[in-house]
């Protein structure tokens, strides 16, 4: 679709949006804003008293009452967390009234950082022991960002693999890929496609479809799923029940310089309280980008994204929910990666169901079932060696589960308890063409056979808020069960590696407890303890010969390998003061025993299948690890007209015991060596954040300024040759105004003084020694249009 | 009314758009195989339209004989032809051209011991 039509109906958008402010009839609407942020409050409660009349605010914090007769009327709006509003408001007769509800929350809270957890049986008074970093659609919105795992590089001690030019793998803490639990929607998993983690399963979700993204970091909330270094959810946008019939949309139109590119992301809601309905669809394309010294780096990416949702509410406690989303992703360059990835056909469907019962002894009973279904295909098209072996690998993963839960309150006693249940499979092979054979032969290769894990597991959760003590405690128990068909990998029409041994079964118990005790009403302390085990993943139990790890190494897979388990432990102290402002300090501990790792294979015993690599690893479980490291952050308070967030972090993690190969100048292996204390590769160095900004206009105009500073890593792998990876500074300037509740504008500058740089984690382009620089200078701008 | 109209007429216009959006059609290439100088005769194999290896022998009269295989196909897809004779006063030329343009191509002179390969995956 060409750009010009884009913006022709921006314009055309836009003039629709201005005129309809303007017109219509006995309509009282608006939006309900935290007053602060200016984040859309989802859930406030609208009530006009005198016309016995109310309605909830949808996700992006709109209401609409419709049919009202004209005069004087009293509107009543509540949050939880936030003081209560009322106002006496005159109606004109066959008009619209507009209103912007800005609510002041009772006790200020962090910026991005909210201390409550993701369910119905939160309580304002209890807080959550260990760290849950929220940030809402409207705060990622703003931004240029235009994937997921790009984006929570912002959040304290949250980093991204970057292999490409987009879908960074995040890592939190130094935990990564199957050690964080990434999920949709409170359980929706997702297995993606490439050995090599091209698709991890936040790259098929959209961002512009996010309502908001928390992260429970620690080994801790065991409510969704198996936690082993934390949980990564994402919460899309759910279209809002009207009391009476209603139909709305909204429009993002974004534009970046650097890699250039556009992105589009409609939206159209409608329905009343029995049906209801949400279609939106999102295209987006970025092209190569320049590092700060004019460099260009292979970074294409093309996107498309359709996504319905249908629900019922027969009864005003019951809620059905079904939703499909259909993604596509087209010629993504890896220049970390031996392959690109060609296409991914990604397709989601859930259905969930919510029934509040009557009785107040007992929490809403949810159900969710789902069907993740991932079709990937890279291959090496455009790298130079296709000139002589085209090589295409095809991958089918597919991911069913469902979970249902529910429990019992009692006073200040809560207790959530069920079940969860997921089954994956993959299969899909590599296809080698020779094609400067003179009778093209053709070789398939298996990737995965038929590779299946099944895991079932029972869950509770009991919390408990005294007068200055809140407690948690937290337990699951997971039936874990993998199988593969016979893995065999020939080359050339040799068989190079067989095993028919690759069933394993595990049963994990995993459990956390902790408290917040409050000193005084501002000032709490907050320990907790928890132990999370997780069985291996597909690739560390059955890939075949595949350089699939940071090191130039062929990895096997080893079913079996034993659980690893996470034991940890958070101390943390929060201070909340409405003239300081909010401070929390946190630092952790873990050891993680029955560590996955790779260890070297003998050439006598596993030649490698892959050129050019060191030699073959295989997969097995050391003896520990160690994790530890700290968080800070403090936002200014809401009353002044200044804003002030500032957070560092840092972590550290090493093994007991590594092994390496010695190589000699020439690079031929002479021998090995034990590495001990050797610190684990791919952690993120001390960094720190500040942002200041300043609310014009009554907070509708809001210039930020941002610095990032990242400290040098020395603390490298020697066991996976790592090289240490130089500090830096980058700023960055952006701009929000508000127009009012139909139309936001951002822009800003990122990277604005074109500073060459990369990040530690920032994978190097394969076949050379070249690091894989960020983008320089980047100047972008949104434009938001709701009616 | 004029409130619900415009609000029609905005979904209207999102949901056109949103279709719009999602069509992402790729425009085909043509695709020819081109074999010349050939002035007695070759064996040539191919891949097809169909994706498959087809072998053909082919005699010439004389080395102005042009033997071509053309077909449409889409970007990223191999192109493959490879040939040999069995003349040793012979020569060959071989050609892949893509939309009109030579994409590959390479020739031989006097050698029967060994094939002419041209191949390649079409341009995105």
């Amino acid at each position: 679709m060409k750009p010009t039509i884009y913006w022709c109906f921006t314009v055309c958008l836009f003039i629709v949006t201005l005129s309809v402010h303007s017109y219509g009839q006995s309509v009282i609407q608006g939006y309900v804003l935290d007053g602060e942020t200016k984040d859309p409050l989802y859930g406030a409660s609208v009530f006009l008293k005198s016309h016995e009349r109310g309605t909830m605010t949808d996700p992006s914090g709109r209401f609409i009452l419709e049919g009202i007769s004209p005069g004087k009327c009293v509107l009543e709006v509540s949050y939880l967390g936030y003081r209560s509003y009322t106002h006496k408001v005159t109606l004109p007769e066959g008009g619209i009234l507009s209103l912007d509800i800005l609510l002041t929350p009772e006790m200020q809270t962090l910026e991005g950082i909210e201390v409550t957890g993701f369910s119905q049986t939160d309580t304002s008074t209890l807080k959550l022991p260990y760290l849950h970093s929220e940030v809402n659609s409207i705060q990622i919105i703003q931004t240029p960002v235009t994937d997921i795992g790009t984006y929570i590089r912002r959040i304290p001690n949250v980093s991204g693999i970057r292999k490409g030019g987009s879908t960074l793998d995040p890592v939190v803490r130094g935990f990564k890929y199957s050690q964080l639990n990434v999920q949709v929607d409170n359980g929706q998993k997702i297995e993606g496609g490439c050995p090599n983690r091209m698709d991890p399963a936040i790259a098929h979700i959209e961002i512009e479809d996010i309502k908001s993204l928390e992260i429970l970091k620690g080994p801790y909330a065991f409510r969704y799923g198996p936690s082993f270094g934390g949980i990564i959810n994402l919460q899309t946008q759910k279209p809002p029940v009207n009391e009476r019939f209603t139909i709305d949309g909204s429009a993002l139109f974004g534009y970046t310089s650097n890699p250039s590119g556009t992105r589009e992301h409609l939206v159209l809601n409608g329905g009343n309280r029995l049906v209801y309905f949400g279609l939106s669809g999102t295209n987006k394309q970025n092209g190569d980008y320049q590092d700060g010294d004019g460099n260009w780096f292979d970074a294409e990416n093309k996107k498309y994204n359709i996504r319905g949702q249908f629900g019922i509410m027969p009864g005003k406690d019951h809620n059905l929910l079904f939703s499909y989303s259909y993604s596509v992703g087209k010629d993504v360059d890896y220049p970390a990666l031996p392959m690109d990835m060609r296409e991914d056909r990604t397709r989601l469907m859930s259905l969930d169901y919510s029934w509040n019962t009557p009785s107040e002894r007992f929490l809403p009973w949810t159900v969710k079932v789902y069907r993740s279904d991932v079709k990937h295909t890279m291959d090496n098209k455009e790298r130079p060696n296709s000139d002589t072996v085209v090589a295409v690998t095809t991958v089918q993963a597919y991911n069913t589960g469902g979970r249902l839960e529910s429990g019992f309150k009692s006073g200040n006693n809560i207790l959530a308890i069920g079940a969860d249940f997921e089954y994956i499979t993959k299969d899909g092979d590599r296809v080698k063409t020779l094609i400067m054979q003179p009778t093209m032969p053709v070789y398939t290769e298996q990737i995965w056979n038929n590779a299946v894990i099944s895991n079932a597991g029972l869950f509770a959760e009991y919390r408990r808020a005294f007068s200055r003590l809140d407690l948690i405690a937290s337990a699951r128990i997971d039936f874990n069960h993998a199988n593969s068909d016979d893995i065999v990998l020939e080359k050339m029409g040799k068989t190079i590696y067989f095993s028919d041994e690759n069933e394993s079964r595990f049963t994990n118990l995993s459990a956390s407890a902790g408290f917040v005790y409050w000193l005084m009403d501002n000032l709490s302390l907050s320990l907790m303890l928890g132990r999370g085990v997780r069985s291996p993943d597909m690739v560390e139990r059955f890939i075949t010969l595949l350089p699939v790890g940071y090191d130039n190494y062929d990895y096997l897979g080893n079913p079996s390998l034993k659980p690893e388990a996470n034991n940890q432990a958070d101390l943390t102290g929060r201070f909340q003061d409405p003239g300081f402002g909010s401070l929390e300090i946190n630092g952790f501990y873990s050891i993680v025993t029955n560590y996955i790792t790779g260890e070297i294979l003998p050439p006598s015993e596993q030649k490698p299948a892959t050129n050019g690599v060191k030699g073959v690893k295989k997969y097995y479980n050391a003896d520990y690890a160690r994790f530890r490291g700290f968080e800070l952050s403090y936002g200014s308070p809401s009353q002044i007209q200044w804003y002030v967030q500032f957070i560092a972090s840092y972590t550290h993690a090493s093994i007991n015991e590594a092994v390496r190969n010695i190589i000699n100048e020439s690079g031929q292996v002479t021998g090995t060596e034990v590495v001990k204390n050797d610190p684990l590769a791919e952690i993120p160095p001390f960094e720190s954040t500040l942002t200041v900004g300043y609310k014009f206009l009554k907070g509708q105009l809001i210039p930020k300024l941002r610095g990032r500073f990242v400290a040098r890593q020395n603390q490298v792998s020697k066991a996976f040759y790592e090289s240490a990876s130089p500090g830096f500074f980058v700023a960055g300037i952006s701009c929000s105004y508000f127009h009012n509740a139909h139309f936001t504008i951002t822009g800003g500058v990122e990277n604005l003084f074109n500073s060459t740089y990369y990040e530690h984690l920032n994978r190097r382009l394969i076949g050379t020694q070249k690091d894989f620089y960020e983008p320089g200078r980047n100047f972008y701008i949104n434009l938001i249009f709701s009616i | 009314m004029i409130w619900a109209m415009r609000k029609l007429s905005m979904i209207f216009l999102l949901t056109i758009f949103s279709l719009i959006a999602c069509d992402q059609a790729v425009e085909g290439v043509a695709v020819t195989y081109v074999v010349t100088d050939s002035d007695s005769g070759f064996d040539v194999r191919y891949r097809n339209a169909d994706g498959k290896l087809v072998s053909e022998t082919v005699v010439t009269d004389s080395e102005t004989d042009v033997w071509k295989y053309a077909f449409e196909t889409d970007p990223g897809e191999i192109v493959f032809i490879s040939a040999n004779y069995y003349d040793v006063n012979s020569k060959i030329r071989v050609r892949i051209l893509v939309d009109g343009k030579i994409f590959r191509e390479a020739s031989s002179l006097y050698d029967t011991a060994n094939f002419v390969v041209v191949s390649g995956t079409v341009p995105y």
